[in-house]
């Protein structure tokens, strides 16, 4: 436990203290949802609609980016293989890059929900933010686990490229930045196989715009996607190691 | 240093997301009757009616409430897409003939009415639903367009339901009589003219004609209760603007046909509850269609399967009823659909589905019907809807663009068979989806009645007090504004009742009664059962539960000279709620006359 706080706080201060990283992922979002969500929108529903989906968006950047190719920049330099030789558990690194990546989702979220409660007229009832928000923060696993499998499997010149692929491609085909049906059949059909697309589902049932499918299948489908991913990801770890 | 970074990092972020979680703006009001957006809403490749033809694979916009855009691949800024592919979209229905009391509106919407034509209210709700009207970012009740007071004379129909009634017997006060209902907010004119009738009284028919021409002359509609083809004929040549029912008692002449056709009536026929009145039983079959019983409220429920008295009441012969709206239909004149709920075995919202099935007995087809709900009633209506139109609140009872965005989102196509108008995915009234109450969500709100304490409803050797702390006392019509009398007295141990049947109430009653300050569960018992003797004649029972609007279910029996008991099973007491009996009742009537009888041992047998 004690090696795990150490580890974190190591993680964290990195992150501080190279902010270029991050600092852009984080802002992203916000910039994007101000200007769609709140200076283009003709009334506060796009903007409850908007920060729905946004919200999703934004936890992707941290958890794809900071996995993807902050692990793949590890690798590369070797000091995964120091981390297996100090004495601490092997798992710390991934758990300590979680919880750094939770926190950043966190903080990813608190702009744009400042912009959509003050600037973009959203109201929603006390309990519909809370398990909002909550659903935005869990919304970050599926995506880690993407990261994580293309951190342990791509060189850190790959993983940017690729990484930037799946962040787009995630985003546009869940329905994130316009709603995906009005995309030709074929990619309405990929759509249902991604996570974004689901918990972007979820968070629209929340605000009471949801209503293509059952919370129950959006729920099981992101079950059955992390589960999926959480395979791939421990292979690519074991094939590392 | 790093135990430290991790603790203040943690811990002031979830500090700042608290903070930022509980300053967040709430709803100021909370809407909980609809779904919480609205601006732009865009359905895809739904099947689209419009009027005349469905249309498939055709996009609806909603703009602030109304239509803004119908067809193929809509380009649309809306950010809400809803995939209707597979669904049928069908205006908002219309009642053409209710009565609107207590929760009519919330009720009707829940079934997909999203307007409602009132032929007979209290004239103190107007002023408020015309406000209510007006409201377009409303989802929670069905708009109210109506008659408000109704044009009868003493002892005319309309008068025996308890409201308060101005009533008029000569041609003289027509003008002032039209005048007040303008005043009080009537939106047209509704006149019973019965001359012919053996239980009512009626205007005569220049009071009628004058009434016509009065209404005319201030540009109102003037629609008519009949109930006999030569009632029908007379007002047809003093311009009436339609008929609120379908009469029944005859097959309908050719003459009044051409008279029908040339005058450009239009006709509600209230197939429903003409069979409710003729003894034909199909509310049953209505309450247990899933897609209805689901949303059925209690309430709705016990007015489904209430019934009529079962006094032979002529002039209700469903097979007349339809065969005369067939040849009405083929000649060409407007059929509307309406249900005259709430009247026994009809209910608000959910019997319009009904009546549109009897109405295809009678050989519309599936556009004729949807229209007679919809489109044609707002246009034989149309000089009170152009009244209040304006840009933001036009009702065409149509899917066009401009109209206001009143419809209703099925599950399958009601092409082939009209009880698809049931099966609603959603229901939208101003744009705005209705959060549908099923009955689930009402029903265990309510607390349950304890189960009644003894069987035994009388003690007569000791008073008239009864175990279940009931009291017995005289019951007449005179609730109802009948005027029938009743008296009772303890004599020798049993209950003497002396009753006078008078005039004046449709089904008049006088006798005893008991209640209680409570309300009893007697579900586990099957029988009333009670000793009578008295002046030979018909009697009745009647049992009362909940808040039940019209006549309470009841039941006939003779009664002799000489002592008898009588058992009457509780399932026959049609509409009555086993779980919340309030009170029974053994008078007499509905005969005219003077009776004398005397009643013991009232009981409840398993």
């Amino acid at each position: 436990m004690n090696s795990l706080i150490n580890e974190t706080g190591a993680e964290i201060l990195k992150a501080i203290r190279a902010p270029e990283f991050l600092l852009p992922t984080m802002l992203m979002p916000c910039a994007f949802y101000s200007l769609f969500g709140v200076v283009l929108s003709n009334g506060s529903s796009n903007a409850t609609y908007l920060l729905a989906t946004y919200g999703v968006f934004a936890v992707m950047g941290p958890a794809i980016f900071g996995f993807g190719v902050g692990v793949a920049n590890e690798c590369d330099r070797g000091w995964l293989q120091l981390k297996q030789a100090v004495p601490a558990p092997p798992y710390n690194y991934v758990a300590a890059k979680i919880v750094t990546t939770l926190l950043f989702a966190g903080l990813a979220l608190i702009p744009i929900y400042l912009i959509a409660g003050f600037l973009g007229g959203v109201e929603l009832q006390r309990e519909t933010w809370v398990s909002l928000f909550g659903l935005h923060l869990m919304s970050v696993i599926p995506f880690v686990l993407i990261g994580l499998s293309l951190g342990f499997s791509l060189s850190s010149g790959g993983a940017v490229a690729i990484s930037n692929i799946a962040f787009l491609g995630l985003a546009i085909l869940g329905g994130l930045w316009i709603p995906v049906t009005v995309f030709p059949e074929m990619m309405q059909t990929i759509a249902k196989f991604t996570p974004s697309y689901h918990l972007a589902e979820l968070a629209l049932a929340i605000v009471g715009s949801g209503g293509n499918h059952a919370t129950s299948f959006n729920l099981l489908s992101v079950l059955v996607i992390s589960l999926v991913l959480l395979g791939m990801a421990i292979s690519a770890w074991q094939r590392q190691r | 240093m790093l135990k430290n970074t991790f603790y203040i990092s943690i811990l002031g972020t979830v500090l700042a997301i608290s903070l930022l979680l509980s300053v967040l703006p709430i709803p100021a009001k909370t809407t909980s009757n609809i779904d919480t957006d609205s601006a732009i809403l865009l359905f895809k490749n739904a099947t689209i009616f419009n009027g005349q033809v469905f249309v498939k694979n055709t996009d609806l916009e909603i703009t602030n409430g109304t239509i803004s855009a119908i067809g193929e691949n809509l380009e649309s800024s809306a950010v809400r897409h809803i995939d209707a592919s597979g669904k049928t979209i069908i205006p908002g229905l219309v009642d053409a003939h209710t009565h609107s009391f207590g929760k009519a509106l919330p009720l009707a919407l829940n079934f997909g009415v999203t307007t409602q034509i009132d032929m007979f209210t209290a004239p103190s709700i107007l002023s408020n639903e015309i406000e209510n009207r007006k409201n377009v970012t409303q989802a929670e009740q069905a708009d109210l367009f109506s008659a408000g007071m109704l044009a009868t004379t003493d002892g005319g129909h309309g008068t025996q339901f308890g409201l308060p009634i101005e009533t008029l017997s000569t041609p003289e006060q027509a003008k002032g009589w039209v005048q007040r209902r303008i005043d009080e907010g009537s939106d047209f004119i509704k006149l019973v003219y019965m001359p012919y009738s053996d239980y009512f009284s009626s205007i005569d028919r220049a009071t009628s004609a004058a009434i016509i021409d009065a209404a005319h002359e201030k540009g109102l509609i003037v629609v008519a209760h009949i109930a006999s083809q030569l009632a029908a004929k007379e007002l047809l040549e003093d311009g009436i603007d339609g008929f609120v029912h379908i009469f029944a008692d005859k097959k309908i002449s050719q003459e009044v046909l051409d008279l029908a056709k040339s005058n450009n009536i239009f006709v509600i026929p209230t197939l429903s509850v003409i069979a409710s009145a003729g003894q034909v039983r199909l509310a049953d079959e209505l309450a247990e269609d899933p897609a209805i019983a689901e949303f059925l409220h209690a309430e709705q429920k016990q007015q489904l399967a209430a019934g009529f008295s079962e006094h032979n009441i002529p002039g209700f012969e469903l097979p007349i009823a339809i065969e005369n709206t067939r040849r009405l239909h083929q000649a060409g004149i407007r059929i509307l659909a309406g249900s005259d709920a709430p009247n026994p075995g009809t209910s608000y919202g959910a019997s319009i589905h009904q009546e549109l099935e009897l109405l295809a007995k009678a050989g519309l087809g599936t556009i004729d019907l949807i229209n007679a709900a919809s489109s044609n009633i707002i246009e034989a209506f149309s000089s009170i809807f152009d009244a209040v139109d304006n840009a933001r609140n036009r009702k065409s009872g149509r899917l066009s663009v401009g109209s206001r965005a009143d419809f209703l989102v099925l599950n399958s196509s009601p092409l082939n068979d009209i009880r698809a108008t049931r099966d609603m995915l959603s229901i939208y009234k101003n744009g705005l989806k209705v959060k549908r109450i099923s009955n689930s969500d009402i029903d265990h709100n309510q607390a349950i009645n304890q189960p009644i304490n003894s069987p035994r409803l009388s003690n007569f050797s000791n008073g008239l007090d009864t175990e279940n702390d009931q009291l017995w006392s005289k019951t007449d019509d005179s609730m109802n504004n009948g005027s029938s009398t009743a008296s009772i007295e303890l004599s020798q141990g049993v209950l003497k009742v002396s009753a006078t049947i008078a005039q004046g109430f449709m089904f008049p009653w006088a006798g005893a009664a008991v209640f209680g300050d409570n309300t009893n569960d007697i579900s586990s018992y099957e029988t009333l059962s009670f000793r009578i003797r008295g002046n030979n004649g018909q009697y009745q029972a009647m049992a009362f539960s909940g808040a039940q609007p019209g006549p309470p279910p009841s039941q006939i029996f003779t009664v002799t000279s000489e002592w008898q008991t009588i058992s009457l099973a509780l399932s026959s007491f049609r509409g009555l709620d086993r779980t919340k009996l309030s009170g029974l009742a053994i008078v007499a009537g509905p005969n005219k006359g003077k009776f004398e009888y005397y009643l013991d041992d009232v009981k409840l047998v398993k």
